[in-house]
């Protein structure tokens, strides 16, 4: 069971996110400011750490730039009520790993939590990715199902590489359009649900088991079972 | 500055005004003077002609003949004139040869103009009188009124020559005058300018003469501040009604998430469920879009632009609607070669060419098409988002520009939403210019990437 540091200032926003990620099963510790956060993070070996921008005493990101100083690479998803492009490439560069713009809906931080906490484990050099019988060649750019190959528009490539990268695990429309498209605006149309459509008709082909699913309020998720 | 401008200014009014006025009052004056003097003149040529009667009625009519002719000879200025008529109106002596027919003989004096060829060749004036004398011949005596005349026609080329340059130099000082006043108006009509296209930082400016549009300069800043203080409160009130209620609408929206999960599929309240967390994420939608576009309305200027490739950009987006366009069966093209790089934020460009692109395709009925357009203009790249849509009537245009001019974000023409509040505020942060026009049907809104200077 992940062990999860939640360094957080607002007493509301931490139960938010200790109940929410409680509720995935994961085992969640509070720490209310930057430097009790820092000590906890140094010496409890947790496997991710939430992480507020905005903190008494020492703020966020002085706390992620010393415990990379530290070598400490334990995952961090920074937190924060700015939400500008700027604000997001100092959290990132500073060593933060993802950065979510508060007031944030629980079940987009927790897609965001396993998506970090997974990434670990999965190598990240993978020239070719598996799920069931779909198969997506990175190096020829090449996609099949099955025996049949797949013509896939560049943007569904890409689409389906996020999806296979991160099988099994829900991701939101948010982390689609960021990490596919590259933009941290709203795009405000159900514009990214009409992309997926056009994949899911390519990849979940009629008489095939489908891969791709809608979780109903936060996204998708591509896993061979559901 | 137009001559037409300059002579409608107060200064060159007044100017003109005083002018006409001094040469009326210096006419008024010559009149008098002239009216005085030719009075002054007759009353002594008429005192000398009666003394002259009085002289040669005395003499004796023998000798009368004698005296005229020596009267004629001692006047060498040839100003005066005599003649003596038999009782028969023959001439007898003198220097007019005929007696004028329009004058009575009753030894009065009056004003007549000699015919040509009397005494002179040419017609001239002259004072008179014909008198009878006891003898039955007629005498006559006048005096030349010629220099009384001439005097006059002085007077009036005074009159003429005098007004006119008086009119002119009127005209010119008045040019002159007018030329600072109205420079200065113009100067404030300027910052006006710029005040009504958004940038109410702007101030009127303040010459430091404390003249009458210091004074009002000074006012319509002090306003100024004012409003921008009220514009500011209200901007700040909007954002933290949005900001307060994101966070609980945030919660609420989680709290309903976990209902749904936990409520089977089958479950008769999951439809209603569904249905409340379609309405809360449209209401979170809305107030991340307010926010959004004061985020983009406080950004600094300039600061992180970089060389911005559109043709990139405008690809980009077409390629991200593409599948909403062909959903609705509405065809989707992108038009126009290569346009030289602008300073920009090409993710705030895209936000803007994309929520275009979404409104275009979201008012354009199956079968239409739209198309993105980019030009090389004079000024700087353009881009056009044309749709065969239904269009926004011109009064309607207007009215949608108009009310999201100025951060008036919070208000919502009908279908619009805040898509094109975001890309106003985009366009403006990038000192761009923004239209919507007709295309004959549907709407074309166009962004003209160069400096508008808001």
């Amino acid at each position: 069971m992940a062990r999860i540091l939640a360094i957080e200032d607002d007493a509301t926003t931490a139960r938010e996110i200790m109940d929410e990620l409680g509720s995935h099963g994961f085992e969640v510790d509070w720490a209310s400011d930057g430097k009790a956060g820092l000590e906890m993070a140094l010496g409890g070996h947790y496997d991710l750490i939430t992480l507020d921008r905005m903190l008494p005493h020492m703020d966020g990101l002085t706390v992620v730039s010393l415990l990379r100083e530290k070598h400490v690479e334990t995952p961090v998803l920074m937190i924060s009520a700015l939400s500008d492009v700027d604000e997001r490439v100092d959290g990132l560069r500073a060593g933060g790993d993802d950065y979510l713009v508060k007031p944030f809906a629980s079940e987009e931080m927790a897609a965001r939590v396993e998506v970090l906490l997974r990434r670990r484990s999965r190598p990240e050099r993978q020239t070719m990715l598996r799920v069931a019988d779909l198969e997506l060649d990175l190096v020829a750019r090449k996609a099949t199902r099955g025996a049949t190959v797949l013509d896939l528009m560049p943007t569904e490539f890409r689409l389906l590489e996020y999806l296979m990268r991160n099988y099994g695990q829900i991701v939101t429309r948010t982390m689609l359009f960021e990490s596919v498209w590259g933009y941290h605006f709203d795009p405000g149309t159900n514009i990214i649900d009409v992309h997926i459509g056009r994949l899911r008709r390519k990849v979940d082909m009629p008489g095939l088991p489908p891969l791709i699913h809608t979780v109903r309020g936060s996204g998708y998720i591509l896993s061979e079972d559901h | 500055m137009k001559i037409t401008e300059l002579s409608r200014t107060v200064a060159f009014r007044l100017t003109l005004f005083y002018s006409l006025f001094f040469t009326l009052c210096v006419i008024m004056l010559l009149g008098f003077v002239y009216w005085q003097t030719a009075a002054e003149m007759t009353r002594r040529v008429d005192q000398v002609l009666v003394l002259e009667r009085n002289r040669l009625a005395a003499i004796r009519p023998d000798r009368l003949p004698d005296e005229i002719d020596k009267s004629v000879q001692r006047d060498r200025r040839q100003i005066y004139f005599y003649a003596l008529f038999s009782p028969q109106g023959s001439f007898m002596a003198g220097n007019v040869p005929r007696l004028p027919e329009t004058l009575p003989v009753d030894g009065t004096i009056y004003e007549v103009t000699l015919p040509a060829n009397t005494v002179q060749p040419r017609p001239f004036p002259a004072r008179m009188l014909v008198l009878r004398l006891d003898s039955g011949a007629s005498l006559l005596i006048g005096h030349d009124v010629q220099q009384v005349i001439e005097f006059g026609e002085i007077m009036r080329r005074a009159f003429v020559g005098g007004g006119l340059l008086t009119i002119l130099l009127g005209l010119v000082f008045g040019l002159a005058l007018s030329f600072r006043p109205l420079r200065r108006v113009k100067q404030i009509q300027q910052a006006a300018e710029l005040i009504m296209q958004g940038d109410i930082k702007e101030r009127l400016p303040v010459s430091g003469h404390r003249d009458e549009l210091d004074m009002l300069a000074a006012t319509v800043n002090r306003m100024l501040d004012e409003i921008e203080r009220l514009m500011s409160e209200i901007k700040s009130v909007g954002d933290n009604i949005a900001h307060d209620l994101r966070t609980p609408l945030t919660r609420l929206r989680a709290i309903l998430y976990r209902l749904q999960q936990q409520l089977g599929d089958g479950a008769g309240q999951r439809a209603m469920v569904d249905q409340v967390v379609g309405e809360v994420d449209s209401l979170l939608a809305r107030f991340r879009a307010l926010l959004r576009i004061s985020e983009i309305e406080n950004k600094q200027r300039r600061a992180g632009f970089k060389a911005v490739q559109l043709q990139d950009i405008l690809g980009q987006a077409v390629n991200f609607i593409e599948p909403l366009a062909e959903d609705k069966a509405v065809a989707l093209a992108m038009a126009g070669g290569a346009v030289e790089p602008i300073q920009g934020d090409s993710e705030l460009l895209f936000e803007a060419v994309v929520n275009l692109l979404d409104n275009a395709v979201k008012f354009t009925p199956s079968g239409g098409h739209v198309e993105a357009r980019l030009f090389q203009g004079a000024k700087g790249p353009r881009i056009d988002i044309v749709d065969s849509g239904v269009g926004i009537g011109e009064h309607e245009r207007s009215a949608v520009l108009n009310r999201f001019y100025r951060g008036g974000a919070g208000l919502q023409t009908s279908g619009y939403g805040l898509g094109l509040s975001i890309v106003m505020a985009i366009v403006r942060l990038h000192d761009f210019g923004f239209e919507l026009g007709d295309a004959h049907p549907g709407t074309r809104a166009s962004i003209y990437c160069w400096p508008h200077g808001v």
